[in-house]
Formats: C-alpha cells, structure tokens, sequence
C-alpha cells in the first residue's frame, strides 16, 4: 500500500512539474469565467423574458457537460504514453527492480493519472459553481457530487486508454478511447433527446427500441446525465435496464483488469 | 544465493533460443561476471533474475525466492545496460524515489543517499536536474541508485559504460569495495581486463549456453589473459 501510493505521489508530482500542464488548467478556467457573461446578459423566449437565475442554471448545466467531456479528452491526453514514456526513460526498470509487484506499480501509474485528471474537472466545475454562487446568487446543490460521479467516466478513460497503450501506437490508444467515448455521446444522446417531450411527439408514430449493442456499450454520456439530474433533482431514466453507475463500473474492472493482465505478461 | 535452474528463453516461436537451459549458482559473497559476445544471452539472463522477462521453461531464485516473487528483489540492487533516467528529476529526488521504493523515508533515506553519493563522486551535484548531467556522470547516479537497497545482490550490467579511464577506475575500486562488504556481485561486462582483476568466478556464455564456468583463478592460465580464453572458448581452440 505504501508503495502504491508512493507511486501515486510521484505520478501526480510527474505531471504537475510541467509547465504546460498549468497552462491548460489556466486556460480552461479563463474560458470557464467567460460564462460570467453569460449571466449578465438580456434573454427572451416566446416573447417572455428569462431572469438570471433561469440563465445561470442553464448555463451551469450545458457547461456541466463540456467540463465533463472535455476532461475525458485531456485524461485519453494523459494516458496515452504514460507506460511507454516509462519505458523509454526507465522508470519502469528502477521501480520493478525493487519489491514491487507489478499490479501495484501499474495500479498506482493508473491511478496518478485519474487524480490529476478528476481533480483538474473538479476545479473547473467548482469555478463554475462559485461563479453561479456569485453572479446569480443562487448555489446549485449537487453539482460538486456531480462532478464526482463523473470521475467514474475519467477513472473508465484513463484504464482504456492505459490498456490500449500496450496493444497499440500511443496516439491510437487514445483515438480508441476518444472514439468509444465519441460513440456513447452520440447513441446516448439521441436516446435522452428520444425521452424529451419533443421527441416523444416527434417519435409517437414511430416507436423505435434500443438496439442490443447500445444496451451494452459504455455508458459515458448517460453517467453524465445521471449526474446531472442530481443537480437538477430529476429522476433519471436509464437507456437500458442497468443503471449507468453499473455498467460503467462494470466496465472499469473489466478495463482494470485487462490492463493488470496484459502488464503482467508484458516483457521489460 | 542466486540460482538458476534449467532456464530456458524463447522469445518468439519460430525464434532460436535466446537462452537454452542454463542452470549455475552464485554463492553468497561471490563476485561473478557473465561474459560473451553481443546477443549471447546474458542481459537476457539478467532480466529473467529480476522478472522483467519470463523464463520460457525453468526457473530463476534469490535465495530460495522465486524470481516470480517481488520479494525476492528485496537488498536487490539494479545497473541496466545503457541505464535511462528521467531526465527531469534532480539526481537527489530520483534516489530519494529509490530509497522510497525499497521502504526507507526520512533520515534514514537521507544519510543512504548521501552514503551513496559520496561512494560514487557524486556528493555536491545531486541537487541539479539530470538532463545537465554527462553520461558519465548519469551512469554514476545510475550506480548510486543500485546501490540504495542495502545491499544483499548487486546486479550491474555493463556499469563502466560511458565512463572515461578514470570512471571506470573508480567503479572498480567501488565494487572492490563492496566485494569486501560481502556483497554478491553479478556482473555483466565485456571489459575482460577489469573483470580479471576484480571477479571470483567468469561464465562465458555464447549462443544461450554456458560454454565455460569456473573460478578465474583456475581458468586463465599462466602467460595467458582472459581475453585469450574468452576468444579461445567462443570461437574455438584453433582461433
């Protein structure tokens, strides 16, 4: 345990030490305050103007999703050569040439990776949540442990992409990881736009089941929905018969132990 | 004690052997070098001691420890072959990690380090990053840092590499120095002339197999150098 987390420590160390690291977190939260804009605005529909409570709330929820997602791409970003940059330099040597088990030294690289990642998304959604606390003066109960449900998909991301790694080029390990992301955005979406009042009007004569491979695919997107109606206090309606939560957890242990299987065998 | 029991490695079917059942033991205190041509099979050997490479049949152990167990890597120290660092970290943090890995903190990982950086010339350097170190001087920490676990086992694989005259005289005089700890040397080296002076006991390995194994003392006769029984034992008597 205490290598593990050793391991953890110098990961996160690791990647904190770059300079460009900060920069995209700078970036990302400049671009996150820009939404401070989005508050102060005048905004109608159908003739009935909206208040900034209303603004804010919508806001908040569409930016909810973009930090989601996009953090999902810096963690595919990060993943990606973490095991052949470990390779190329040597780490990898040095720290199994001591009493480590391999399964702790790839389990802690993992988990590394996923902190920094979660903690990155959890510092832009909190940004978000400060800003809607300020600007509309309303607090948005939830929303942090939304962000939290969320690092299932960033924990998911960074397993497959850490699997993918030791089968494929890096940069393909990361566009398999993109695209099955990618995949579930576009299925479960249409599926939640299939739910909405529009397109249950606009479907009503033509009743369409969910295809089989989608009640199995990773449930990226519904995970993020399903955060989301925590915020929003809604009851989720799950694409399937399993809860998301599940299928995603699911998905993480088959990815963890894909990637502790495959390391196992690999050789030095 | 280091054993390796009928070990075997093949690492593609179709492929030859890279290492065909080779079995010998290093007793405790020993200083043993492995010696052959390029592609023999030694650094091979090596890995399949530390499980970085699977054996494909036999076994490998650390006193009595299968090599399969991570525990048999404890006192275990490490000098790859044309050793890599990461180049970001300052000499003293990338042995701090060492010294972490191997379950030291605190002082006691402090007064090793500086230990070790003393031993290898290197006491006064360690805080600056390595990628403004020479090679030399990056196969230096690379020592220091094998020579953090403790050590019970000090595995080295070409450690004189890169190294000018003087380098190469002083790692000499550094496992010279652990030779009179007690150590267990293994030593992977094509520098015959240091390895005469300095090991117990020479396998010569050429094409998987050991062609040759016994103490130094008994195989290098008079007048003659190890290189002549080296050459003499990988291309035969008649070379």
């Amino acid at each position: 345990m205490r290598n593990f987390l050793n391991i953890v420590k110098y990961t996160v160390v690791d990647i904190i030490n770059q300079k460009s690291f900060f920069v995209l977190l700078a970036v990302s939260i400049g671009f996150v305050m820009l939404l401070r804009g989005c508050y102060s605005g005048n905004y109608m529909v159908n003739g009935k103007s909206l208040d900034s409570v209303t603004v804010a709330w919508h806001a908040s929820i569409i930016a909810f999703h973009i930090v989601a997602g996009g953090v999902l791409l810096i963690a595919a970003i990060l993943s990606m050569n973490l095991l052949s940059r470990d390779r190329d330099d040597g780490t990898v040597q040095y720290m199994l040439s001591k009493p480590l088990a391999r399964i702790t030294y790839v389990s802690g690289r993992a988990a590394g990776i996923w902190l920094v990642s979660f903690a990155f998304m959890f510092v832009l959604h909190l940004t978000i949540f400060v800003i809607t606390l300020i600007s509309a003066g309303g607090a948005m109960p939830g929303y942090l442990a939304a962000s939290c449900l969320c690092s299932l998909n960033v924990l998911f991301m960074v397993l497959l992409v850490c699997t993918m790694s030791l089968f494929m080029p890096d940069f393909a390990a990361a566009m398999v990881g993109i695209g099955v992301v990618a995949v579930s955005f576009v299925a479960d979406s249409l599926f939640h736009a299939a739910q909405s009042r529009l397109g249950q009007a606009l479907l009503a004569n033509h009743p369409a089941g969910i295809p089989g491979w989608e009640m199995v695919w990773p449930k990226v997107c519904s995970m993020q929905y399903c955060a989301v109606s925590l915020i929003k206090g809604d009851v989720f309606r799950p694409l399937g018969p399993v809860h998301p939560a599940l299928v995603m957890g699911g998905y993480v242990c088959l990815a963890a132990a894909g990637l502790v299987f495959a390391f196992q065998r690999r050789e030095i | 004690m280091v054993t390796f029991s009928s070990i075997s490695k093949r690492y593609h079917s179709g492929a030859g052997l890279a290492v065909d059942n080779i079995s010998f033991t290093v007793a405790d205190g020993e200083f043993f070098a492995l010696l052959g041509p390029n592609g023999a099979g030694k650094t091979t050997l090596v890995k399949m001691l530390l499980d970085f490479v699977r054996p494909t049949a036999g076994t490998a152990a650390i006193n009595g420890v299968a090599s399969t167990n991570p525990l048999a890597r404890r006192g275990v120290g490490y000098l790859a072959e044309n050793a890599r660092v990461p180049l970001h970290l300052s000499g003293r943090s990338y042995l701090r990690r060492q010294a972490e890995l191997c379950g030291m903190s605190g002082a006691r990982a402090g007064e090793k380090i500086s230990e070790v950086l003393e031993t290898v010339g290197m006491a006064g350097k360690e805080k600056s990053k390595m990628k403004t170190y020479s090679k030399g001087m990056l196969q230096r920490i690379c020592l220091a840092a094998a020579m953090i676990p403790g050590t019970r086992l000090l595995v080295l694989d070409e450690p004189a590499s890169g190294l000018d005259p003087l380098g190469m005289r002083d790692v000499r005089r550094i496992m010279e120095g652990l030779k009179q700890k007690g150590v267990t040397i293994i030593l992977n080296s094509h520098m015959l002339s240091e390895v005469e002076k300095t090991c117990d006991t020479a396998a010569i390995i050429n094409k998987g197999k050991i062609v040759l194994k016994d103490a130094i003392s008994s195989i290098v006769r008079e007048g003659e150098s190890l290189e002549d029984v080296f050459v003499r034992a990988i291309e035969g008597p008649h070379a």
